[in-house]
């Protein structure tokens, strides 16, 4: 290509300048607090140090990078010496790349960290998952076991997301039925998951079996008017825009991070009908080539301290000892203790899979 | 450079003892060989795996059918395959109108700011790929930049909705288009105006002319690359992964990646079943384009002494004409790129936020902070130096053992090193993986950066030969006859006198490999390991997952750093894009 010398060199400055604006101050943070009764159950040191010896933890997971970096950056501060590297993968990509490397052999994941139950039900099934109870377990609420090894790291909730410039925050609809009934009006402007994401059919399965036909219903008027995308990080992206005036079922991790970021654009809502919370369950693999630092960051993970770490970055704190404004008990006064739909990864969700994705995307994907 | 400079060092000649120590058929055969293995070898795997019940890297299993047989049953597939028919024909359309037209307008009118109409055409060639379907899905989503600035303007929606067939293959036409012109481009500079000329003096107009003499004559130009677009649009798949999902629209490319990544277990044998399928017919392709194009002498016009082409003047209906191509541009190639530069430089892009009230370089300190992102750029930069360093120096002595040498077998060379230009990236990537998992099942070969440097540089052999093989048949042959005469063996005479020539255009095709291994990436979606992060796959990850500012800032990146070498090429050995 001809790049004139001159427009080369005129574009240097305009850079420059940019660059010297400087950084914008960081958006406060959401508050937590460990409380001062809080357990501390951590890991032998023996096996923090034999962590120290190891290569970094290589973590795979559906959170994307702006959430899980602060978590890391927190725990690396903790434990000096035990470096994370942390690979965001959606959808059933987090599985499939553990799998294809532990089979071919190469490096791959110790630890994953997703909320696709039913993939973490043939994955228990395999035999892929390493033995092992971290020592936080007594402490922990008896939801939070999932069960083959595997335990919630957060109990995220799917909330609805506005851009308030489209549709003021006295206007905005407090459940799934009533946005059913704004579908015509804003058909297009609508957004949720794909039905193929993480999230996307744990909480479609939690709507459903506690609403049944009727959520059918809801979801039939919705559908057509829905546009479908593969991240958060889209859906975020076009509701600035004002491509989308709400998307529904979006990831409670954008409670901490782009609602706060954007608060002049965004505001975000519990849907009465429609908080389902879906445990993000994380679990050592046994093709774990770190395993002990991979316990390392288990047992933080699962730590109050850990917890509190991961309300600032969107996580979803269940522990008792861990006060978060985004937290289990927050959403349960929100929404009412009834009303919290909680996602589990029994039998009931694998089996009915293939059915409820092929009726949904026939309403969806017409 | 003139050939009368080279130096010729008589006493650097061998003596004949050590001539025939090693015959020089037997190093061509050996080289020829090797090449084979690397650039069509793969291959076979990828056939073997789509024939067998098990992956190859496990132990057992047996010859099958059922791969293609599920393949061809399941009606997503041939859904994929009808949007991906529709999408690449629309593509080749336009893009041989788009691209045809405006090298024609280029090489042969009085149009004004030809300059500037050449870089804003030619751009999407050289920059990275992906940052431009970026800048489209910022710009002209049905809520972008453009789209609204489009609608506050004119009153109404814009006429194309970028997350269907048609609104994809305009992304794709404005990152083909510049192949079909350089290809028509080429053609046009070298063909003898005395043609039109008698086609004036019987009485034509200049347009007259133009049309129909010169254009019938791009016939072969423009199948060619018209052929090598239609290949090119049945594989994208940035395109589908990242435009593709809002409107659930599945391309080849998107389901044959769903089907490996989205899929537990990974499907392997029906996506090696489907890389196949897209193989064959690329490969049919091929032999059609042959068939089509006829014989190739029908087409040489060029005998004795060219001389250059008149221009046609267009009268004042040029100055029509260049508003109208630059808006296009303006609209295709820089809004959406300036779309990306601002969304890098921004805590938010949106029309309710003036863009200059939110300026901030966080997004930068962000990608630099992330470790995956940093690690990546590292490794591009790697294997774009090593990489492009070694496939110039193979590629040169491949195509003077092609062009230069009596060896039987040097026909096949030339097409072996022509041919991985049709080969889908996705079909290259998987091909070295599985080669990969059969030569080295425990893995520790596919833990280091080589697959994906080799897969990459198989990939642009095609590039580096195209911008190699010109500069070689420049160079007449009498200074190696004369050295050979002298008693130098022909690898003497190839080393010491063809390729010291040759070095300028050596160095002319790292730098367009360079840039080319810098932003490739489908190969490396099968091939990455956790260590083996490369700066195009991890933008696509991004692209899928992340949020605007940082990932637009990762491709802010991506394009400073292709710029960057780019205008260094260009001052240093003034190299010029091509394809």
């Amino acid at each position: 290509m001809k790049i004139t010398r001159t427009a080369w060199l005129a574009s240097v400055p305009l850079v420059l300048a940019l660059a010297a604006c400087g950084t914008s101050a960081p958006a406060d943070q959401p508050q937590a607090q460990v409380r001062a009764n809080a357990t501390f159950t951590p890991v032998g040191d023996d096996v923090i140090a034999a962590a120290k010896t190891e290569q970094p933890v290589l973590v795979y997971g559906n959170a994307n990078d702006e959430q899980m970096q602060p978590v890391i950056q927190a725990f690396q501060t903790k434990y000096p010496g035990i470096t994370v590297k942390y690979l965001p993968l959606g959808g059933a990509t987090t599985f499939q790349r553990y799998q294809g490397e532990a089979a071919t052999g190469v490096r791959t994941a110790d630890l994953l960290m997703d909320n696709d139950g039913r993939l973490w039900s043939d994955f228990v099934a395999k035999g892929q998952v390493l033995d092992y109870r971290d020592p936080n377990m007594p402490s922990l609420p008896k939801f939070a076991d999932l069960g083959g090894g595997v335990v919630a790291v957060s109990e995220d909730p799917l909330v609805a997301m506005f851009n308030k410039k489209l549709l003021p925050e006295d206007k905005q609809p407090t459940s799934l039925a009533k946005i059913a009934d704004l579908a015509t009006q804003y058909k297009g402007k609508i957004s949720t998951y794909e039905i193929e994401d993480s999230l996307g059919y744990p909480s479609a399965y939690a709507y459903l079996e506690k609403n049944g036909q009727s959520g059918w219903d809801v979801l039939t008027k919705l559908g057509p008017a829905t546009v479908t995308e593969a991240s958060a990080g889209s859906m975020v992206t076009k509701l600035l825009q004002g491509g989308y005036v709400v998307a529904y079922n979006i990831s409670g991790s954008v409670r901490a991070l782009a609602v706060r970021k954007y608060s002049s654009l965004l505001n975000f809502r519990y849907l009465t009908d429609d908080t389902p919370l879906i445990p993000r369950g994380v679990a050592v693999t046994k093709a774990a080539k770190s395993p002990n630092g991979a316990k390392v960051f288990l047992n933080y993970l699962l730590s109050a301290e850990g917890q509190a770490a991961g309300c600032k970055s969107g996580f979803t704190p269940y522990r008792e000892d861990v006060d978060c404004e985004y937290g289990l008990n927050a959403i349960k006064a929100a929404v009412g203790e009834n009303n919290v739909l909680y996602g589990d990864y029994g039998p009931g969700m694998v089996s009915h899979q293939p059915e409820i994705a092929q009726r949904w995307n026939g309403i969806f994907h017409k | 450079m003139s050939v009368i400079d080279a130096p010729f060092d008589a006493a650097a000649l061998p003596d004949r003892r050590r001539r025939s120590r090693v015959p020089t058929g037997l190093t061509h055969y050996a080289l020829w060989a090797l090449a084979m293995i690397v650039i069509v070898g793969p291959l076979v795997p990828v056939l073997g795996a789509s024939l067998w019940t098990k992956p190859l890297y496990e132990s057992g299993g047996h010859l099958t059918v059922a791969n293609y047989a599920h393949l061809f049953a399941d009606p997503q597939w041939w859904g994929a395959v009808r949007n991906s028919l529709l999408f690449a024909v629309t593509t080749t359309v336009g893009a041989t109108v788009f691209g045809t037209l405006g090298a024609v307008l280029i090489a042969r009118t009085d149009l004004p700011g030809k300059r500037f109409i050449t870089v804003m055409l030619v751009a999407p060639i050289v920059l990275p790929g992906l940052v431009l379907i970026l800048g489209w899905n910022t710009f002209w989503a049905p809520s972008g930049y453009g789209s609204s600035w489009f609608q506050s303007l004119f009153g109404i929606t814009v006429p194309f909705n970028l997350y269907s067939i048609p609104g994809m293959a305009l992304v794709s036409i404005s990152m083909t288009a510049p192949i079909v012109f350089f290809f028509v481009r080429g053609v046009l500079s070298n063909l003898d105006s005395t043609l039109e000329d008698a086609a004036r003096s019987s009485g034509a107009s200049p347009l007259r002319a133009l049309v129909s003499v010169t254009v019938p004559l791009l016939r072969p130009a423009i199948l060619n690359s018209g052929l090598l677009v239609f290949a090119l649009a049945l594989e994208v798949l940035g395109i589908a992964l990242i435009l593709g999902s809002p409107g659930g629209i599945d391309l080849i490319g998107s389901y044959l990646y769903g089907q490996w990544f989205q899929k537990v277990p990974a499907d392997q044998g029906l996506v090696s079943a489907g890389a196949v399928c897209l193989l064959v017919v690329v490969s049919l392709l091929l032999l059609l384009r042959n068939r089509l194009a006829g014989d190739a002498r029908r087409f040489v016009t060029v005998t004795g002494k060219p001389r250059a082409g008149v221009v046609v003047r267009l009268g004042p209906a040029r100055w029509v004409i260049a508003a109208v191509l630059i808006v296009v541009l303006l609209l295709g190639v820089v809004g959406p790129l300036a779309s990306v530069v601002l969304s890098a430089f921004t805590s938010v892009l949106s029309p309710f936020v003036n863009p200059l009230s939110v300026l901030t370089t966080s997004n930068f300190a962000s990608v630099l902070d992330n470790p995956l992102a940093t690690q990546s750029i590292g490794n591009s930069l790697l294997i774009a130096t090593i990489g492009g360093a070694v496939t110039t120096v193979v590629v040169a002595v491949l195509s003077i053992v092609a062009h230069r040498s009596t060896f039987r077998l040097r026909g096949s060379l030339q097409q072996a090193m022509l041919w991985p230009r049709t080969v889908p990236g996705l079909v290259a990537g998987m091909a070295f993986f599985w080669a990969f998992a059969v030569l080295s099942p425990g893995g520790s070969l596919r833990d280091s950066l080589i697959p994906i440097a080799i897969a990459f540089a198989v990939r642009n052999v095609a590039l580096a030969y195209s911008a190699f093989y010109p500069a070689l048949s420049a160079i007449g042959q009498d200074m190696e006859r004369a050295a050979r005469t002298s008693g130098a063996t022909w690898w003497r005479a190839a080393t010491s006198i063809v390729l010291r020539l040759v070095v300028p255009a050596m160095a002319a095709s790292f730098v367009l490999l360079f840039v080319a291994l810098l932003n490739e990436y489908d190969p490396a979606v099968f091939l990455v390991t956790p260590d083996t992060p490369v700066m195009g796959l991890t933008m696509l990850q991004l692209s899928l997952t992340g949020v605007g500012g940082p990932v637009a800032a990762f491709g802010v990146i991506q394009m400073v750093l292709t710029l960057l070498v780019l205008g260094l090429g260009r001052l240093a050995f003034g190299v010029r894009a091509r394809v």
